[in-house]
């Protein structure tokens, strides 16, 4: 396995509710923190895509957002190249942030209206020195050259261009950073299905011929399989299951992963979506003690009550938090 | 109660203009036969909302219509307004994609769905609010009899979206229009809502239009398919057949473009982008995408032609379908073909 290029570190992150009058008003929530981020480990190696999937409010955009340090996690620390960023001031920390890079998931609000593409790829490649000024055309020329769009497309405005074409602005202007982590956030979840596949496809391609390291966050189980080998389910702010490459999806021991996986549409003649025994949501504010995910699980029983269940591996690098999982691993030790 | 007559829903050369002759929707037919599921499958901007809502009268200010929609004996396009308000909720329905602006937030859930009821029979209060309690059981509101008298915000996304669902059954009606009712939802709850809708479809005698851009949406509910593509129905036929064997390029586009485990590294994507809407292609508006494209796709306007059982396709060249397995297109190409 290659070496470790970056690691978040029992990452946690809550957030105040907007406000405390307005809360005590409608009378429904506590005054305090909701947890976003509960002790959250994550490590990616040289090279890899990590795939990361969940559904919203599942905590992934706020994992992204702390791993590329946009926000400062509570506690815990991240660690790229075994530097510790958490403990890096502003100035300190100005000089990582090249080598992480985010894609976000609208491609409308990501892009400045008053200024033209090239431009946009032109203020990266100034602001972090990475080509004389003379070059700086003829770079982003060539960035433009790499994310499929044409040269002559400097120019534009952002509004000339549609959906997909943005998003490939986008990554053109994260590539000329010439990052080491690429975090994609729902980068392809704005796209009509051609243009997603596109979109894919140039992702993967960049990745293969730069050796660039990604974590791709969606909430489409087929999507992050189809781009990562390795993939990591969240539910609740935790992870609560990570699946080793090679690993079929069939092979996922958390109720909730099984639950996506048979609720996921696929095109399989006679296949009806199911929803295994798992409740729609029900709304409200998750339990901070035990299971989060238990007043939705057919499997929940005494222990996921009041014992927060810990990331245990099942097989090797398969990781479950899951007292049923664990209870079924383990029958001897019951 | 009278007794519930389904009928056929019959679209026939429908056409939606904007102001200045931009012409969004082109030409579109297709039946919906009594108690049928049909789905209408389309990536943003190729008509299919606009077609669906041209059914039930809600196009947007400034949208004209033409062609002709009938409902049984009954022409929806030429109906005064009172008259089709009297039809919308009672005979079709309909379930808007985002669950929290179809919902008045200052009114309980169960208001919502009794001034449904109310307002199409003459029924006193006692029985409204039976009937209301009833409806919310039947697309799975637990508790529901306390439940009505939440607001729409205490609700989670999926059960507002089945209370919006309660609001459309509470005047029984016979065809149910849903336009990407689950697009705005986790998947797990995706997923109940497409069985809700499918059980209701069978148990409540009703015809049911789903709209919709994901294929695998369509596929657990509906007997039947149409692809839309830039305004016009380029291939149409039962779900499966669609599905496992497209008989349109940009149909084995689309499918191909969904990451699947069974498929290698590369999707197989469409190059470049669709027209912009209202913008006239002469011939096949799919043609400047398509790998096989002729001079003669070119042309002129290409009719829809039968390819199997209750199965069309506006393509000219489906003997030529097999070659597009063969070939792949470089990533690069994708994007440079569709810039404008």
């Amino acid at each position: 396995m290659p070496e470790l290029i970056l690691t978040a570190e029992r990452l946690s992150r809550s957030y105040a509710p907007r406000s405390l009058w307005f809360d005590r008003v409608l009378g429904g929530g506590q005054a305090g923190t909701r947890p976003a981020l509960v002790d959250v480990s994550l490590a990616l190696h040289r090279g890899e895509t990590v795939g990361l999937v969940g559904e919203s409010g599942s905590g992934k955009s706020t994992l992204a957002r702390c791993i590329s340090l946009l926000e400062r996690p509570d506690t815990g620390r991240v660690l790229l190249d075994g530097q510790d960023l958490t403990a890096m001031d502003r100035g300190q920390l100005r000089r990582f942030r090249r080598r992480i890079q985010v894609i976000f998931q609208d491609p409308f609000s990501s892009l400045n209206p008053r200024l033209t593409v090239g431009g946009a790829v032109a203020e990266v490649l100034r602001v972090h020195k990475l080509v004389p000024e003379r070059s700086v055309r003829s770079r982003a020329g060539e960035l433009f050259g790499q994310v499929g769009l044409p040269t002559a497309a400097l120019n534009r405005y952002p509004s000339d261009f549609s959906g997909g074409q943005r998003q490939r602005v986008c990554i053109a202007r994260a590539l000329a950073a010439e990052p080491e982590v690429l975090i994609a956030d729902e980068a392809v979840s704005s796209l009509d299905v051609s243009i997603q596949a596109q979109v894919l496809n140039l992702l993967i391609d960049l990745r293969d011929r730069l050796g660039l390291t990604i974590l791709f966050i969606s909430h489409n189980l087929h999507v992050v399989r189809h781009v990562a080998p390795r993939i990591a389910v969240m539910f609740g702010g935790r992870i609560v299951e990570t699946l080793p490459p090679g690993t079929p999806l069939e092979a996922a021991r958390h109720p909730y992963t099984q639950a996506l996986l048979a609720a996921s549409p696929r095109l399989v003649q006679d296949h009806v979506g199911e929803t295994t025994g798992v409740d729609d949501d029900i709304g409200g504010a998750l339990p901070t003690v035990g299971c989060p995910f238990r007043g939705r699980c057919p499997r929940a029983f005494d222990p996921c009550e009041s014992v927060d269940p810990d990331l245990l591996p099942v097989a090797a690098e398969h990781l479950v938090a899951c007292h049923y999982a664990a209870q079924a691993a383990t029958p001897h030790a019951l | 109660m009278s007794v519930r007559q389904v009928e056929p829903l019959v679209v026939d050369h429908l056409r939606i203009a904007f102001g200045g002759g931009r012409e969004v929707v082109r030409g579109v037919s297709f039946t919906i036969q009594p108690g049928e599921a049909f789905g209408l499958i389309g990536e943003s901007g190729s008509g299919k909302s606009l077609t669906c809502r041209a059914i039930i009268g809600l196009l947007p200010i400034g949208a004209q219509a033409s062609g002709s929609i009938r409902y049984g004996k009954i022409s929806l396009l030429d109906l005064a307004q009172r008259d089709m308000q009297h039809l919308r909720g009672s005979t079709i329905a309909m379930v808007f994609q985002d669950p929290l602006t179809a919902l008045n937030p200052v009114l309980r859930v169960g208001d919502a769905v009794a001034q449904v009821i109310a307002s199409h029979e003459r029924v006193d209060r006692r029985a409204v609010r039976r009937r209301t309690v009833e409806v919310m059981n039947r697309v799975g509101i637990r508790d529901a009899a306390r439940r009505a008298r939440a607001y729409a915000h205490q609700f989670s996304g999926g059960m507002r979206q089945r209370v919006v669902i309660a609001m459309a059954l509470a005047a029984h009606p016979t065809l149910l229009l849903a336009d990407e009712p689950t697009t705005a939802l986790d998947v797990i709850v995706q997923a109940g809502i497409l069985r809700l809708l499918a059980k209701l479809r069978r148990e409540e005698l009703m015809s049911l239009m789903l709209v919709s851009h994901d294929f695998g949406v369509v596929q657990g509910v509906c007997d039947r398919v149409g692809v839309m593509y830039h305004g016009e129905l380029i291939e149409e036929g039962p779900t499966d057949d669609v599905l496992f064997h497209p008989k349109h390029p940009y149909t084995v586009g689309l499918i191909g473009s969904l990451p699947s485990e069974t498929r290698s590294t590369r999707l197989r994507s469409i190059p470049g982008t669709p027209p912009e809407g209202g913008v006239v292609v002469p011939g096949c508006a799919f043609a400047p995408r398509c790998q096989l494209a002729t001079e003669e796709c070119h042309r002129g306007a290409i009719p829809l032609i039968e390819v199997g059982a209750h199965h069309r396709s506006r393509c000219i060249h489906i003997d030529r379908l097999t070659e597009l397995n063969s070939t792949s297109v470089p990533a690069h190409a994708d994007g440079v073909n569709g810039f404008a």
